[in-house]
Order: structure tokens, then sequence, then C-alpha cells
């Protein structure tokens, strides 16, 4: 670059006296950082602008320092000054400092009143939050544990309830057959007499209608099934087979005998035997007629 | 003033400045604030407005600080540039309500009583190198200068071509430099 021409183009001039673009401004501040010479020129230039304006010295009105020092800032200096410089300084006096006091500590930030207050309200909330919760979440679990005790509760009645009416309907039937005018109460006794009143056989001699009440009968295998014989004039004859039922209601048997002189209980194979295997006899008992 | 009064270098002073030492306040302001009142009044020609300018200015000094760069260009130079504009903006805005032409004939009037009333007592230690200079060349060094004008307005001013205001402009400021060339 020819660094004479750009020196004589004005520019350094213009730039002196504030005239030239923001553009321009750049473009010299760049090139002087560059060029000597150019920095050299633009020194001279401005020094001679400044010994104008030192020929124009005037003193300002004594009260306007004054007024500066008030208006301005001033702090303490952040870093020392490098020790090669130090026999240069050679402060006559120091002034005052002003000593800038922050309202609050500055290091203790935390600590302000209203940063406390607020750290302590949303703590207190926070608190209070958790212990609502925790008060709610304990409520719904004996809730929870209430409901089901109350269910097993429920449960459990229902089905005392149920087993209740059932052996009300029980006893209803069998009061009702007891009420019948010719009933006949024969009662079964196991044949080896270990085990009394094993089963009941109410038996009306108006109809001939048998009505079994099993007590205490051993549920057999599943191939076998107990059978009811009537003896009628020392023959016994089939009166149906059956099965021993939860709850041990009362059985009306199908067939109806207007004359027997007893009852008994064999236990045959499934479906039942055209003769009764008298060895397989359970219980036995005789009518009063 | 010499730059040579100043008990530690410009540097040390521009270090301290920007480290916001009140003592380095005090040289600042002690050393520098004559020459930038007597620019300050030479453009705003008014010693009420011209406190406020100075003041103005070191309030912008001080908060600008921090920003000079010593080696864009001298301190002196940046001072001035700064007390020039205060009191530029501040003439203008005063003037505000005023043609430019209007402008230019209060700046014409003073000029006059002011080259028939000269030195000051601050200046008469000086040797009066300005007066040396030719008017003409002095005339466009202070309008551009000292009251702000562009090149254009100059021109328009002075009923020259731009051309010719360039071109003394820059002499001016050419023989400016030999006058106190060091």
């Amino acid at each position: 670059m020819n660094t004479k021409e750009y020196i004589e183009s004005g520019i350094l001039e213009e730039y002196v006296l504030g005239t030239v673009s923001p553009q321009e401004k750049r473009e010299v501040e760049c090139l002087s950082g560059i060029y000597p010479e150019i920095r050299q020129e633009l020194d001279q230039l401005s020094a001679a602008l400044e010994q104008y304006a030192l020929s124009l010295r005037h003193e300002p009105p004594a009260d306007i320092k004054a007024r500066l020092l008030n208006e301005l800032e001033f702090g303490k200096p952040q870093t020392e000054l490098p020790p090669a410089a130090a026999p240069l300084t050679t402060p006559t006096e120091t002034p005052p400092e002003t000593v800038v006091r922050p309202l609050y500590p500055e290091e203790d930030v935390h600590s302000r009143p209203t940063f406390r207050i607020t750290w302590m309200v949303a703590a207190s909330i926070g608190l209070l939050v958790l212990v609502f919760t925790y008060y709610l979440y304990s409520q719904l679990q004996n809730s929870q544990q209430s409901l089901t005790a109350l269910r097993a509760t429920n449960d459990q009645l229902s089905e005392e309830l149920r087993i209740t009416q059932a052996r009300q309907i029980q006893a209803e039937q069998t009061l009702a057959v007891l009420k019948e005018p010719g009933t006949q109460i024969i009662r079964l006794n196991p044949t080896d007499s270990t085990t009394a009143n094993l089963a009941t056989v109410y038996w009306n001699t108006h109809t001939g209608q048998v009505n079994l009440d099993i007590d205490s009968l051993v549920r057999p295998p599943e191939t076998q099934q107990y059978q009811l014989w009537a003896i009628v004039d020392g023959q016994p004859v089939d009166a149906g087979v059956f099965d021993i039922r939860e709850g041990g209601a009362m059985v009306e048997q199908p067939k109806r005998f207007l004359k027997a002189d007893a009852f008994a209980i064999t236990l045959e194979r499934r479906g039942g035997s055209p003769t009764p295997t008298l060895s397989a006899m359970v219980v036995v008992g005789n009518t009063n007629s | 003033m010499k730059r040579s009064n100043l008990p530690f270098s410009e540097d040390i002073l521009v270090k301290k400045l920007q480290e916001r030492e009140e003592q380095a306040f005090h040289l600042l302001y002690d050393q520098y604030s004559p020459a930038l009142y007597g620019v300050i009044l030479k453009v705003v020609r008014d010693e009420e407005t011209a406190r406020d300018v100075l003041q103005d200015s070191f309030v912008k000094i001080w908060r600008n600080i921090p920003s000079y760069d010593s080696q864009k260009g001298r301190l002196f130079t940046w001072l001035l540039n700064i007390a020039r504009n205060t009191a530029i903006d501040a003439l203008r805005t005063r003037h505000s309500g005023q043609s430019i032409q209007r402008d230019i004939d209060i700046v014409d009037s003073v000029d006059l009583h002011q080259q028939t009333y000269q030195p000051s007592v601050e200046t008469l230690d000086l040797p009066d190198k300005v007066n040396q200079l030719n008017p003409d060349r002095r005339q466009v060094i202070d309008l551009v200068y000292f009251s702000g004008y562009t090149h254009e307005e100059v021109a328009q001013k002075l009923n020259l071509p731009l051309g010719t205001v360039k071109t003394r402009v820059r002499s001016a400021l050419q023989e400016l430099k030999k006058l106190f060339g060091t």
C-alpha cells in the first residue's frame, strides 16, 4: 500500500476533525495500527489540534470539580499496579477514599431479609403441602383397610344368612312333613351299633310318601351310591338311590309305600341294584306297623 | 501546562482512571479541564452553557474511560473529542428552533468579537501561534472543528466549491502541524 498517497489524500485531517464516516473511521484506525508512518502523521495532526485547544485554555469555575466529585462514583482499584510502574508513582497526597458501602453486604446476598423471608415462606408452603399429602395418604390407607374389613364382614354375614336361610327352609320342610297326619319317624341306626341316628325316614302311612333325612352318612366313592330299601312282607323293595349332599337336606323319595316293615340303606354300585347287598347294609330301622 | 507535569506516565494515569481511583480523577481534571473548558467556551460561547457542558463531558469521560484504548489515539485527543461533541450537541439543542443560516450568523458575529478580543489571561503565556495561521485556513478549522460543520455546509456557507474546502482544510491542518511542530 502506498502510505504516502494515503496520508496526502486528506482523510487523516478529516479523521482528526471528526468529519469522516464511521466506515472511514474504522479504516483509519485499522491502517494506523498497521503502518507506523500513518500513525505518526495522525499523532502529529492530533497534537497540533491539542496545541490549538491548549491555546484556548480557560480556567473553569471552581465549583464544577466539587459537583463532579459528588456526582461521580469512585472505587478502590481492583488490582494493584504492576511493580515496574511503582517508581513513577509519587503521589504527594492521598485524597480521602470515598467508601461505597452496599446497602447489604455483598458477600452475603442470601441473608437479605427479603430473600430470607421469601425462602422461608417457600419452604413453609412446601412443608405444609408435604405434611398434608402424607395426611391424605394415611387417611386413604385407613379407608381402604376399613373397606376391606367391612367387605369381609359383609361376605361372612351374607354366607351365614344364606346358611341360616337354607337351614330354615330345611327345618320348615321337615316340620311340614312331620305335621302331616300319619307320618312316622323311623330312625335308621347303624348295623354295627357304633354311631347312633345316622339317618331318619319320615314315612306317611296314609299317602305312602317317604322322605329321607341324612344326618351323618359317610360320603361314598364316586363309583358307589347309597340305596334305600323298604322291607315289605320280608322282602326288600328298592326305594331309590340318593347322593350325600352338602347341608343334609331332606330328600323326597319317588316311590311310595303304603305298607312297610322296615327301612334300610345299603351301599351299592352307582345306579342301584335290583337286590340289596346285605353285607353292605349301613343302617336299618323298623316301622311301628 | 505540559504533559510532563503529570506525576506519572499517561499509561499509568489511564490505568488508574479505568480503576476509578479518585486520585486519578483529580489529576485528570486539574490537567485537562482548562483546555476542555476553553474549547467548550469557543463552541457554545456562553459561560452558563459551558459550565453544564464541562460537567456533562466529565461525566461522559468517567463513564467511557474503561473503553478508552491508547492504541487507537491519544488521551487528550479523546478527551477533546468528547468535550467538543458534547458542546456541539448542546449548541444544536439550544438553536434547534433556528435555521442553520441563523446559527452560522451567530457563530460569525461572535467569531469577529473573539478575534478582536484576545487573548485571555490564561493564554498569555503561550505564544499566540494560532494567530499566525492564515485567516482563511483558520476559519475552516473553526467551522469544522469547533462548530461541527460538514465540508458541504462549509462550502455552502463560504460559497466555495467542495474541493476547495477540502483542500483548504487539509492545508490548514498541515500549517497548524508546522506551527506546533515538535
